[in-house]
């Protein structure tokens, strides 16, 4: 028997799994204006990490939290030199960052498998349960995640620490002449973000259950940045939303091609469709299609409140 | 024991380090007019070789007819993706980083349409050269002709840099744009010029690479993080600085596959060294090469 | 010719013949039912035996071959009588292809092995009278594409059968959730020894050879020529160095020089020197068109044709042609190993005939295996008679015994592996102006 809702459930999942990416890079960028080119390479400690533990037998909760601190304490060494850089050094470093550890994981066998790849034991089995049961759980254990993801992310920028780092994005001299440590705060955000792109590595390899480094390669990173563009860059709600849309699209291109007769490629159409909707997207709207989230603080409400009384 | 023929190494890192420096040239040039790395280079280079693939052996025109379309095709992107796509970004005001984005945007458009005509599947140039023996050395007619290409393009851009009116309104313009507009240049045609030329650069680069190995769409954004390594090694904009960064990046990969196999490592790692190389010269010392021909790093 | 080969010829021959009255029988199953087996299948056995097989037996031709396969399948086609609708009326076969990415060119041209034999089964009247249908997807040679692209055939299409993925590492990816959904996958190309260790006695079988067996027949290669000082050149994936290992294991210290390379970055005339400088015999060689293309152009151009090259079956194919330089290194410097069927083998000019009226052209690496892999995979749900992954994997197991497709007797053993695969070693000749490949031994 088929069952589409299956396959739904499947992108429920690969959602949720990038839109914990796409939350992480949008508090690297989004907020803190870090333009971080080599997201991959935190998503891909993470998964290795996991990968490698539950392969020695530690139980799952054990290795998704080590994982996530591996991936931010990856980030915390490489977020050291690398964040006293201005913009577009910080993504190319990232960028060939990501490269160099994933040409590690690809030629050091001993790691993890090297090119052969690595298998992951599944970290919860029942037997005789339905698969859709199975994909229920999975689905909860990846939107928990997300939750909790995107509670933190809320807490941290709508606290006056995020006006702290929203302000160091505006104006990094400004921030500092307030007497804000900038490269403090820039540090604590890598940090963060990699350790969320590590929990979201974790969920992918207990997920898929197959890495190699071939999965790791910078297209990821950019499919991230996608996401946070199209959904608005500093809206935590919008680039949820981006990741919902670019993993849409990319699996609507996929049975539309048994429906449609196109005379273009339906993959290579959906990509060039991407390619022009970001340009269009930064040209017209460079705040994505959802503007950036107000600051909500009790400070706040409290003086709105005050305001509709008066 | 390992034998080393040294001076075939040396030679091989002089192929590597021209294309890597027609690679780069637009790169660097373009970065230090408009303020951003653009990796939609990538495809400028992927549509020069596409482009000298059809007429030279689609229409079976010849290597020199092909020279010439890769060069117009490729500087015709260059002069579409400046006009359209990056000088209304920086009229709206465009972050660096949103240029950043953009050019990837761009890149993916731009490959998946080259992948939408002349297809996924892999080509290659018929073109058989000559090869013969200098001594130790084995040497080919393909890299004698890329060798030369690169030499030919640094003489007249050097000239073209130091003896004219262009040349100096360039350096200029990449120094100070706001000096330079005081005094009367048109910065922005500057920048449409060099976005042209460089674009062309690049695709001739990506000719000779096809001609040395083979069409695929990504021809481009294979060697683009080594094209980064050489200009941020030379010091972005400077064009003399990517000259020495592009041959010292390529002697640090093909005596790199020397010693990795001396120590027995994977000569894969040897794509890892350029990115290294980039990262200790960001973290290090980010103006390159740049400060060695003059102040600030930017003299083009 | 020795009393082991002439043994081993009639073994061959005899089970040719159970080959072509299977054959036959299945084409009772293909004209009318699965239920039908019995009837079919039994008659045409007895009869394609009797009336062409043992006819063919006698002479050693192809007529008798042929002969057997006629009246066995005309036999089958009486014999089989439908049998209440246990199939449904559209027999879906998926098919997971990397048609883009950087197997792509050889995915395009696999595609039609499986879409041959999809079309020959449908003009035979489908399975059990029902139209085969055939969904192809793209794997992008990614794995997390490749498990994206099988939900999608399993979930939203429903399948369960599964022809595909090419590459190694996409079985990998695929393999636990097949078994998880019953799913039967037959690759008609991944060649890792990795997939037998990962994935034994499940829904994963494949139609090729695993490469611990061509590792070991590319070093006896070498052995046998005598070489004490051997390179191995081998792409950084896990086909190369599953080769390059068991080559190792077998060879020893007598390999002095190993250099794995990326085959995107294809520039490779440093790699090259270091060989030609390590003063070696021979080099054991393995990548694919892609690469090899590049790569036989530059060891051209460095000088290294005067050293052995044993290449495994990746650069085997006339796409190996198209650049003027590799072909004549490969003339000058190349030998290499490649699976085959036994030599001679009927079902493959069968195969290949059919093949070039269809296309219009020859058949070239793995489309025989892919047309094995999708016959297999229709008879097997014939047999098995209902469209449900568990009784087709075990009518997989069964009908493997009995079928000899266009590369041989394909029986999987316990593991889903090919039990039994012969390598050729071949070489590159130059006639009339043309390249072409030329057998010239066999291994084992």
């Amino acid at each position: 028997m088929s069952e589409p809702l299956i396959y739904v459930l499947d992108m429920a999942v690969f959602v949720g799994i990038f839109a914990i990416l796409a939350v992480s890079l949008n508090l690297e960028y989004g907020f803190t204006g870090l333009a971080n080119f080599g997201k991959v390479a935190f998503f891909m400690v993470g998964a290795y990490t996991s990968s490698i533990l539950a392969n020695m037998g530690f139980p799952y909760l054990a290795c998704i939290t080590v994982a996530t601190f591996a991936a931010g304490f990856v980030g915390f060494v490489a977020s050291l030199p690398a964040l006293k850089l201005q913009a577009d050094y910080l993504a190319i470093v990232t960028l060939a960052f990501g490269e160099i550890l994933r040409f590690i994981f690809k030629n050091e066998e001993w790691i993890a498998g090297g090119v052969q790849g690595i298998t992951v034991p599944s970290a919860i089995t029942i037997t005789g349960v339905p698969i859709q049961t199975m994909m229920l759980i999975q689905l909860t254990i990846v939107y928990a995640a997300l939750a909790i993801c995107y509670f933190i992310a809320q807490r941290v920028v709508n606290s006056p620490y995020g006006r702290t780092i929203r302000a160091i994005r505006e104006d990094e001299l400004a921030a500092q002449v307030l007497g804000k440590d900038v490269f403090k705060y820039k540090a604590q955000m890598f940090t963060l973000g990699s350790a969320m792109a590590g929990v979201s590595g974790s969920l992918f390899s207990q997920y898929v259950r197959f890495i190699d480094p071939y999965t790791f390669e910078p297209i990821l990173t950019f499919t991230v940045w996608m996401m946070v563009i199209l959904g608005g860059p500093a809206n935590n709600l919008g680039v949820i939303l981006g990741a919902v849309f670019v993993q849409a699209l990319e699996r609507g291109a996929r049975i539309a091609k048994d429906y449609l007769l196109l005379p273009v490629d339906p993959h290579n159409l959906r990509v060039m469709i991407i390619g022009i909707l970001i340009i269009l997207i930064l040209m017209y709207r460079p705040q994505g299609l959802f503007r950036e989230s107000k600051v909500k603080t009790p400070a706040l409400e409290v003086a709105s409140k005050w305001k509709k009384r008066s | 024991m390992v034998v080393v023929n040294w001076l075939q190494v040396l030679f091989n890192s002089a192929v590597t380090g021209s294309l890597y420096l027609l690679a780069a040239v637009g790169l660097t040039l373009t970065y230090g007019l408009t303020r951003f790395p653009n990796f939609a280079h990538a495809e400028f280079m992927a549509l020069g070789a596409y482009a000298g693939y059809t007429i030279a052996e689609q229409l079976k025109l010849g290597f020199p007819y092909s020279f010439i379309a890769a060069f117009i095709s490729s500087a015709a992107l260059g002069a579409a993706s400046y006009l359209l796509v990056f000088r209304p970004l920086t009229h709206r005001g465009a972050t660096i980083i949103h240029l950043m984005v953009a050019s990837i945007g761009l890149d993916f458009f731009v490959r998946h349409l080259i992948k939408q005509v002349w297809g996924g599947e892999q080509l290659s140039f018929r073109m058989v050269w000559p090869y013969f023996d200098v001594g130790p050395v084995r040497i080919t007619g393909l890299w004698v002709a890329l060798i030369l290409s690169a030499i030919v393009m640094v003489g007249v851009m050097h000239i073209v840099l130091t003896r004219t009116r262009l040349g100096k309104a360039i350096r200029a313009s990449a120094n100070n744009p706001d000096l330079a507009m005081a005094s009367g240049v048109d910065v922005e045609k500057i920048a449409l010029v060099v976005w042209i030329v460089g674009a062309a650069l690049a695709g001739v680069g990506g000719l000779f690479r096809a001609a040395d190995t083979r069409l695929v769409p990504l021809i481009g954004w294979e060697i683009l993080l080594p094209a980064f390594a050489v200009v941020i090694l030379g010091g972005i904009g400077s064009f003399y600085g990517a000259l020495i960064a592009a041959y010292v990046i390529g002697l640090a990969e093909n005596f790199g596959v020397v010693f990795l196999v001396m120590f027995k490592l994977s000569t894969d790692y040897k794509f890892a060294i350029a990115f290294l190389i980039l990262i200790l010269t960001l973290i290090l010392k980010p103006s390159g090469f740049g400060r060695l021909f003059g102040e600030g790093g930017k003299v083009v | 010719m020795n009393s082991s080969a002439t043994t081993k010829t009639t073994a061959v021959l005899v089970a040719l013949i159970i080959v072509v009255a299977v054959v036959a029988g299945v084409g009772g199953y293909f004209a009318g039912q699965s239920a039908g087996y019995d009837a079919g299948y039994k008659a045409g056995y007895d009869k394609g035996v009797m009336a062409g097989g043992a006819k063919a037996y006698e002479k050693g031709k192809s007529e008798g071959y042929k002969a057997g396969y006629e009246t066995g399948y005309k036999e089958g086609l009486k014999a089989g009588k439908p049998k209440g609708p246990t199939l449904p009326d559209k027999i879906k076969i998926g098919s997971l292809m990397c048609l883009s990415g950087f197997l792509g060119p050889m995915g395009q041209k696999i595609k039609l092995g499986v879409e041959l034999a999809v079309k020959e089964i449908n003009r035979k009247g489908g399975i059990a009278g029902r139209p085969v249908e055939l969904i192809v997807e793209d794997t992008a040679t990614d794995p997390k594409t490749a498990l994206e692209a099988f939900k999608k055939l399993v979930e939203v299409d429903g399948c369960k059968v599964v022809i595909g993925p090419m590459a190694s590492p996409e079985v990998m990816a695929i393999g636990k959730y097949a078994n998880e959904r019953k799913v039967v996958v037959i690759s008609p190309t991944a060649t890792s020894p990795k997939i037998t260790t990962e994935f034994p006695d499940d829904y994963i079988f494949r139609t090729v050879g695993s490469d611990a067996l061509q590792g070991k027949a590319l070093a006896d290669t070498a052995l046998k020529k005598g070489f004490t000082k051997i390179a191995t050149l081998v792409l950084n994936n896990p086909y190369g160095i599953g080769i390059e290992e068991k080559a190792k294991e077998v060879l020893g210290d007598k390999i002095v020089l190993s250099i794995r390379y990326d085959p995107t970055k294809m520039d490779f005339r440093t790699e090259l020197s270091q060989i030609k400088d390590a003063g070696v015999e021979a080099v054991i060689y393995v990548g694919w068109y892609e690469d090899g293309q590049v790569m036989f152009r530059q060891a051209l151009e460095m000088g290294l044709d005067n050293i052995q090259w044993i290449a495994a079956e990746g650069v085997y194919g006339e796409p190996m042609f198209k650049v003027a330089d590799a072909a004549e290194f490969m003339k000058r410097a190349v030998i290499g190993t490649r699976p085959i069927a036994p030599t001679g083998l009927i079902t493959y000019k069968l195969f290949a005939e059919s093949f070039k009226k269809e296309y219009g052209k020859a058949p070239t690496m793995y489309q025989d295996t892919a047309y094995d892999a999708t016959m297999l995979a229709a008879l097997a749900i014939a047999y098995a008679g209902q469209y449900d992954g568990a009784k087709i994997k075990d009518a997989l197991q069964y009908v493997s015994q009995y079928y000899i497709g266009a590369t041989g007797h394909k029986m999987f053993d316990k593991n889903g592996d090919q039990l039994t695969q012969f390598y050729e070693i071949w070489k590159v000749e130059k006639v009339d102006g043309k390249y072409k490949f030329v057998g010239i031994g066999r291994w084992p």
